[in-house]
């Protein structure tokens, strides 16, 4: 079973609820899901969309055809239609059948422009009848229902009540025409809505109405309710790093909001109290909205100070403005993690979108030369180890970290195992100790380079942005510069020295291999779930994954390479940064490259039909799949 | 312990003159006299002339970055309230980058004390205008006379929230003290302008200037006598702060408002017993043992 | 006959402080000349410290015990013209 839906509507027309409760429907069916939340930059009114894949094996990534599209309005309809498969299901109200495809003031005209000449080269009219005639001679399960007279009609409902009840009317209508069972679907409005009874009440009366309505026009098999013994957590990237800091000891969260990174901390916040088994608080973490990023960084580094486990999150415009910041905890050895989820730049970019185009930044913001860490996530799995890692490795090596992800892991909601124990690390700490006539040195050269930590409170210290001595005071004396300088860089060494393979790379696929995919970030699902149908090419087929991106490792990585025929680049930028990486630490050339900058996802048919197109002879592709 | 001990031994390098010495020992004697647990005391800098004070106190000092030393502050404090957190900057540094940062301190009033050396000039950089210079002004290292209108950082920071404001001049070491005093007595967001001469840049503020613009407060009770009386007393100081001579003194003292450490604590009981830098986060070298169930339970299937 | 360097109206130079300038002659002289112009120097809240080149507080005066401390300094007024910047 591996099934592909798409919900889409207006913003704040209850897409996310839509999509959620297909979510929590098929999860509570025993199935594994991946669903993917596109949306604009915008409160109301613009288009989004919720694809939701769902399988009987966990999986990573998304992937085209659709086989089923919910429509809430008509420019679902004209947006989506040609993703929809030949003998796919099209559920819409009926009420939109007379309704114009192309004179939509909330579609972007160059895309009417597009609509327009594909509807005219597929001889459609431009109405969502013409389309509908259109998908049924194609094969397509076309199913326009009443909703509006089946609300106001059989439940007596008033108007304000049909709108808002829309989304759970088509999502229950659509999983029905897939085989899910209606008491499926009541059980996940009641855990949707378990906190406001009357709603709750109102959406279960929706889906009884609606799966009767709908349940002649189904032509599947009943999907089977797979029991599943063992608990598992239903997260987006945002809530699986909110879970591992915590976890991780982190009790201090600075943040300034912006997409797609304000939703972790608004997790932190809702958690604050940490419980045991008994229901004892055994931990409760502060967070702060700051005035702006600068602030935001500022006040994680004096949480650190103060010995704090500290943690800021933003995305790429915050980040630019935390590069001096970041610069000045690199100056001081200060254990203090950002966590940065990548969106579409430049600039403001694309807010909601996704990319990866911030990597080689986030190696080398913040002026001067000064070790950090840089550890990119593969999955929301991986998300929430690594928050934990990061919180470690900063602690530990004294040096600012940063946890690099995208909107793609921030958004999409996954399911996942369960952790419940993690490694707690705190770094090598100051005894209390000092001999007569001595003082503590905070920044104290020893053999290892890593000076013993006192937290503020504890001790008397210096702290300065200024290149300085021992004990913290501004000092500009060449040697001491050169000592001080090298005693800060070489943790670089060393960090690569220490850390575990786990943490510089995963291969996934063979150990045997032909042709080596390189990717980074979410990227890593969609590549490793086409190894399957990449392997029927006739060639063995591998995934390589970097994860330590700073300090990178380079010979570690090179022996991968090196085993390979083909090497093939994927990721969401422009320039291939990882590639660019790979050639500045490992001086190898990556040639081909597989691209994608539109702000949607890499999705499984794009990595699969992408390498077949390599193997033809083509070097550098650019995807643009996904609306 | 005396002044001398608040000493770190380090060279203050300062210009002769410069009123950073003035401050300097203003604080130590404060400092002193107050019986301070060194440990505790935490000095916050921004960058200049001024920001190098910390160095040569002896206690915690952390030297931040320009005008940010308010937000340094303020994790610091929130990571660990029991901390005795100030912050010393320039007018540049808290009133130009940094005014941002020095309103939100107000609006969150936590109990930091932040004391502004006011030289009207950026010093450290060459002697350029700052937003505490007059309009039509012409210190020594302006080509013209400035043509920005200046700040008042007393009225700034009423509108902004802060709980304690007042003025003192760096050179009247006894006057300095006491306000140093208050200052650090007061549960709240406190800031002190500090008139501070620069011999090297600003050839106006000199002794005599200060005799002729600035005028000691006498009889005036900077006190709000209830919340009631909080908007009377605001007018009362912008009356003050439109007279020609600066005031000298304790301006504005507001105890009816809550801290944001009292704030934190209203929404997270648990926080003034068991703020951030005082929790336990791990077991062993382990995470401690957190019920997934009765913690993250909405996340799990 | 007592020196310039103990009379009130001398004033040493900052950083070459055997050099001074007599304000009551205008005119400079070197720390261990001497005139029947000489009046004792008296003592200011804040002086500087010639040795330790810092200006102290008289609370402090006791450290300072054997060490050149002067009311008034003489401070070239151009000397800005002749900095760099250290920020």
């Amino acid at each position: 079973m591996d099934v592909n839906v798409v919900i889409g509507g207006p913003q704040g027309g209850g897409i996310e609820t839509a999509g959620m409760l297909a979510v929590r429907t098929l999860v509570m069916a025993g199935l594994e899901v991946f669903g993917d939340r596109e949306y604009h930059s915008n409160i109301k009114g613009k288009h989004s969309y919720f694809h939701i894949r769902a399988a009987d094996r966990p999986v990573g990534s998304i992937r085209y055809p659709v086989d089923v599209l919910g429509a809430l309005d008509a420019e679902t309809l004209g947006t989506h239609f040609h993703e929809v498969k030949d003998g796919g299901v099209v559920v819409y109200d009926s009420a939109l059948s007379s309704k114009s495809l192309t004179r939509i003031p909330s579609l972007d005209p160059i895309r009417v422009e597009r609509l327009k000449e594909d509807l005219l080269e597929r001889k459609i009219g431009e109405t969502v009848e013409a389309l509908s005639q259109y998908l049924g001679s194609r094969g397509t399960q076309v199913v326009p229902i009443p909703f509006s007279k089946l609300l106001s009609e059989v439940l007596k409902f008033p108007n304000p009540l049909i709108a808002r009840t829309m989304n759970t009317s088509i999502t229950a209508a659509l999983l029905t025409l897939m085989g899910v069972q209606q008491e499926a679907i009541s059980k996940a409005v009641g855990f949707l809505f378990r906190e406001k009874e009357e709603v709750a009440e109102l959406n279960l009366k929706v889906v009884e109405a609606v799966c009767d309505f709908v349940k002649s026009y189904v032509k599947r098999e009943p999907v089977a309710v797979r029991r599943r013994t063992e608990r598992r957590l239903l997260v987006a990237g945002n809530d699986s790093v909110a879970i591992g800091k915590l976890m991780g000891g982190l009790r201090l969260q600075t943040y300034y909001p912006i997409t797609p990174a304000a939703d972790e901390s608004f997790d932190i916040e809702e958690n604050f109290e940490l419980r045991d088994s008994a229901g004892n608080i055994i931990g409760n973490p502060v967070v702060v909205q700051t005035e702006d990023e600068i602030s935001a960084i500022a006040m994680a580094i004096g949480g650190a100070l103060a010995g704090t486990r500290s943690a800021t999150s933003t995305s790429g415009p915050g980040f630019s403005l935390m590069a001096e910041g970041l610069s000045w905890a690199g100056n001081n050895e200060v254990p203090v993690v950002i966590t940065h989820y990548q969106r579409g730049g430049p600039s403001t970019g694309l807010p909601t979108r996704h990319s990866q185009s911030d990597l080689l930044f986030t190696i080398f913001a913040g002026h001067g030369e000064f070790a950090r860490i840089v550890l990119a996530s593969g999955d929301h799995r991986e998300a929430m180890a690594d928050a934990v890692k990061s919180l470690n490795y900063a602690e530990r090596y004294q040096v600012p970290v940063i946890h690099l992800l995208d909107k793609g892991v921030a958004n999409c909601v996954t399911t996942t195992t369960l952790e419940e124990r993690f490694e707690i690390t705190r770094g090598k700490r100051f005894d209390g100790v000092l001999k007569e006539g001595e003082v503590y040195r905070r920044f104290r050269f020893t053999d290892d380079g890593i000076s013993p930590r006192a937290f503020l409170g504890e001790e008397t210290m210096w702290y300065s942005g200024d290149e300085h001595n021992e004990l913290g005071n501004i000092c500009e004396d060449p040697l001491n510069r050169n000592r001080m300088y090298a005693k800060r860089m070489e943790k670089s060494r060393r960090i690569m020295e220490e850390a575990p393979d786990e943490d510089k790379a995963l291969l996934h696929g063979p150990e045997r291999y032909d042709d080596l995919i390189l990717t980074w970030g979410i990227t890593k699902g969609a590549a490793v779930d086409a190894l399957e149908s990449m392997g029927r090419l006739g060639r063995r087929v591998a995934v390589l994954q970097v994860r330590m991106m700073e300090p990178f490792p380079g010979s570690y990585i090179s022996k991968f390479l090196s085993e390979a025929a083909q090497v093939i680049d994927v990721e969401a930028n422009y320039l291939g940064q990882l590639a660019e990486l790979v050639r500045l630490r490992c001086g190898m050339v990556v040639r081909n490259r597989v691209l994608k900058y539109t702000g949607r996802i890499v999705t499984e048919d794009e990595v699969a039909s992408s390498y077949e197109r390599i193997l033809k002879g083509e070097e550098r592709i650019v995807l643009w799949g996904g609306e | 312990m005396s002044s001398f001990e608040w000493s770190s031994g380090v060279w203050p390098d300062w210009c002769q003159g410069c009123g950073n010495f003035g401050i300097f020992t203003a604080l130590r004697m404060a400092l002193a006299e107050m019986g301070m647990d060194r440990k505790r005391v935490v000095l916050v800098s921004g960058i200049g002339c001024s920001g190098k004070i910390p160095h040569f106190v002896k206690a915690t000092g952390v030297h931040a970055l320009h005008g940010r030393s308010i937000p340094f502050a303020t994790g610091i404090k929130i990571a660990n309230p029991n901390l005795k957190v100030v912050v010393h900057g320039g007018d540049g540094d808290l009133l130009g980058i940094g005014m941002g940062h020095f309103v939100a301190l107000g609006r969150r009033n936590p109990d930091i004390l932040v004391m502004i050396h006011n030289n009207w000039v950026y010093g450290l950089t060459k002697g350029q205008a700052s937003p505490t210079l007059g309009r039509g002004i012409r210190t020594k290292a302006l080509a013209f006379p400035n043509i920005n209108d200046p700040v008042n950082p007393i009225l700034i920071g009423m509108a902004s929230g802060y709980t304690f404001l007042a003025r003192s001049y760096a050179y009247n070491a006894e006057h300095l003290k006491e306000v140093i005093k208050a200052g650090l007595s007061h549960r709240g967001a406190g800031a002190i302008e500090i008139i501070q001469p620069c011999p090297t840049w600003n050839n106006i503020v000199n002794m005599e200037w200060v005799a002729q613009n600035t005028q000691y407060l006498s009889g005036w009770d900077p006190v709000v006598a209830s919340e009631d009386d909080l908007l009377k007393k605001m007018q009362e100081v912008m009356r003050l702060e439109s007279m020609d001579k600066k005031q000298l003194g304790i301006i504005f003292e507001n105890r009816f408002k809550e801290t944001f450490e009292d704030r934190l604590a209203s929404i997270n009981g648990y926080y003034k017993d068991n703020p951030p830098a005082r929790q336990r986060i791990e077991d062993e070298g382990s995470s401690l043992p957190v019920s997934m169930d009765k913690t993250f339970g909405r996340y799990m299937v | 006959m007592p020196f310039c360097r103990e009379c009130r109206w001398w004033r040493p130079d900052v950083f070459f402080a055997y050099i001074g300038e007599c304000e009551k002659k205008g005119k400079a002289s070197q720390e261990d000349e001497s005139c029947d112009g000489f009046e004792l120097k008296q003592d200011a809240e804040f002086m500087w410290c010639r040795d330790c080149r810092i200006t102290i507080h008289r609370s402090e005066r006791a450290r300072h015990k054997s060490h050149g401390l002067f009311a008034q300094v003489h401070v070239d007024y151009d000397a800005h013209e002749y900095t760099s910047a250290g920020d």
